[in-house]
């Protein structure tokens, strides 16, 4: 491909003690056992805590594929069985109408912003 | 004080690669021992022009290139079979050649080892490819059937060059006589792996078309058989359609669609307008209670629907730009008169030339028009 791909970076920071993880470039089949590898960690992390809520940051991501979403799914499954709730920040128009066209939007909340994300308690 | 000067020549004669130099009228002005063993001639080639040596150079490529380079004074490097030009060996040679003053030098080292690996490595991806191609053929119906009062046509990309096998496959069969079935489906990644749910699915879908008659009913039977199957590892989108004749309508038809997390398919009115559902359900293998949208719609004789993966809409331009949902609308609005046919060729080629070509992901398309 001509065009050059935004790097993929999947890291995971805290904000007001919640667990945040940071996902940049595309999320597709290349990047995506990473991101699963990177959120199923910050997921075990937080199944200490109750109630227990990760942050998924998809701000930087440009592009996410049905794999993208296969790791997200796959990687908070326990967790979210479990009453953990998984929050998603989505900014970029194809991230969200990959969530809206899988229904997922209404699986996961969506927030606009990690500030309104990561308040504890506010579902 | 300054360093000794080495012999260069005695270095040369030392050299276990062989190497050569010619001059500008191409007689070998020098041959390391190393090339003379493998020349077969020794010092007495030495004077003698290099087309006499080596006949078979004369008029393949690497005479050509050894042509250019002595004209242009720019190097080359290639793989030779020394066997082809006379020599007595099985052995592969990388051969670099460069312009020096008065001539050319050439150094060649054996390349055999990097060569069988290389052709090892060919099989491989060949049988690879070839193990994907007969799964991928299983995947697809290997013709569709005949619908009175309607034409329909499949196609499908591979992505890339096909060493993988796709999650993406449509389906089309008689749901007894009640009607029939349209079916398409994207597993998510690919391989194998996503090779066995694309059959589980396929298998499920028609055996519940069979039991339940209700699109909706379809996709859950479909969802509980994934879950059962995967655990919940496997992700799947499908969108299925039940066709049947309008009683009275004149040719007119009816398709009842639900879809589970799938792009909506497009229908092309026969007033220009492309109709979409502005609701495609939950993707199937994430929930014990997806919700599948529904949506029943008549479809006038000359009017087609169009079911597609995301494939077509997340094709990239070079300069990483999607092809989107709104170029394939109004790839799809264009297609007003044509065949079920020509409205998948039309919609392949667009995705396919939008990415020059090859395809990043699978493509699957199904185009149905009520004649």
């Amino acid at each position: 491909m001509a065009f050059e791909e935004a790097p993929f970076v999947a890291l995971v920071h805290h904000r007001d003690e919640v667990p945040v993880v940071k996902v940049a470039g595309d999320l597709d089949l290349m990047s995506a056992p990473r991101f699963r590898d990177v959120l199923g960690k910050a997921v075990r992390g937080a199944e200490g805590d109750f109630p227990g809520v990760v942050v998924v940051d998809l701000g930087g991501v440009g592009f996410m594929d049905s794999c993208g979403i296969n790791a997200l799914v796959g990687a908070t499954r326990d967790f979210a069985s479990d009453g953990g709730k998984v929050r998603l920040v989505v900014k970029s128009s194809p991230v969200a109408r990959t969530l809206s066209v899988t229904g997922l939007d209404k699986v996961f909340d969506v927030y606009p912003d990690v500030g309104s994300a990561s308040c504890r308690g506010v579902a | 004080m300054e360093p000794e000067m080495p012999n260069l020549r005695g270095m040369l004669d030392h050299l276990p690669d062989p190497f050569i130099a010619v001059d500008a009228e191409w007689r070998f002005t020098y041959i390391n021992p190393a090339a003379a063993t493998m020349l077969g001639g020794g010092e007495d080639i030495v004077g003698k022009p290099v087309w006499d040596i080596f006949p078979g150079a004369v008029g393949s490529e690497f005479g050509a290139r050894l042509l250019g380079a002595m004209e242009s004074r720019e190097s080359f490097e290639m793989l030779l079979k020394p066997r082809e030009f006379g020599l007595d060996t099985d052995a592969w040679f990388n051969l670099r050649a460069y312009p020096v003053p008065g001539g050319l030098a050439a150094i060649a080292w054996d390349a055999t080892i990097a060569k069988e690996n290389e052709e090892e490595r060919e099989g491989l991806l060949e049988a690879k490819t070839e193990v994907a191609r007969v799964l991928q053929r299983a995947l697809l119906p290997p013709s569709l059937p005949s619908i009175p009062g309607a034409e329909v046509e499949g196609k499908y990309v591979a992505a890339g060059e096909g060493v993988e096998v796709g999650g993406d496959f449509y389906d089309v069969f008689a749901i007894e006589d009640d009607g029939w079935a349209l079916v398409m489906g994207d597993v998510a990644g690919k391989g194998p792996e996503a090779a066995s749910l694309t059959s589980l699915a396929r298998y499920t879908i028609r055996t519940a078309a069979m039991r339940v008659k209700r699109p909706r009913l379809v996709l859950s039977t479909l969802n509980e058989e994934i879950l059962r199957q995967t655990g919940g590892e496997r992700l799947f989108t499908a969108v299925y359609g039940e066709l049947e004749s309008k009683i009275g309508g004149g040719g007119a038809m009816v398709l009842r669609v639900a879809c589970a997390g799938h792009p909506s398919p497009l229908i092309l009115r026969n007033d220009g307008k492309v109709e979409n559902f502005p609701e495609t359900g939950t993707i199937l293998g994430a929930l014990e209670d997806p919700e599948f949208s529904y949506r029943e719609v008549v479809l006038e004789r000359g009017e087609f629907v169009v079911f597609y993966t995301d494939g077509v809409i997340e094709a990239r331009s070079e300069d990483g730009g999607f092809f989107g949902d709104e170029r394939l609308s109004e790839t799809v609005a264009g297609c007003g008169g044509l065949s079920a046919k020509d409205v998948a060729g039309k919609i392949e080629a667009a995705a396919l030339d939008f990415q020059n070509g090859v395809a990043r992901d699978d493509i699957a398309i199904l185009a149905l028009r009520v004649a």
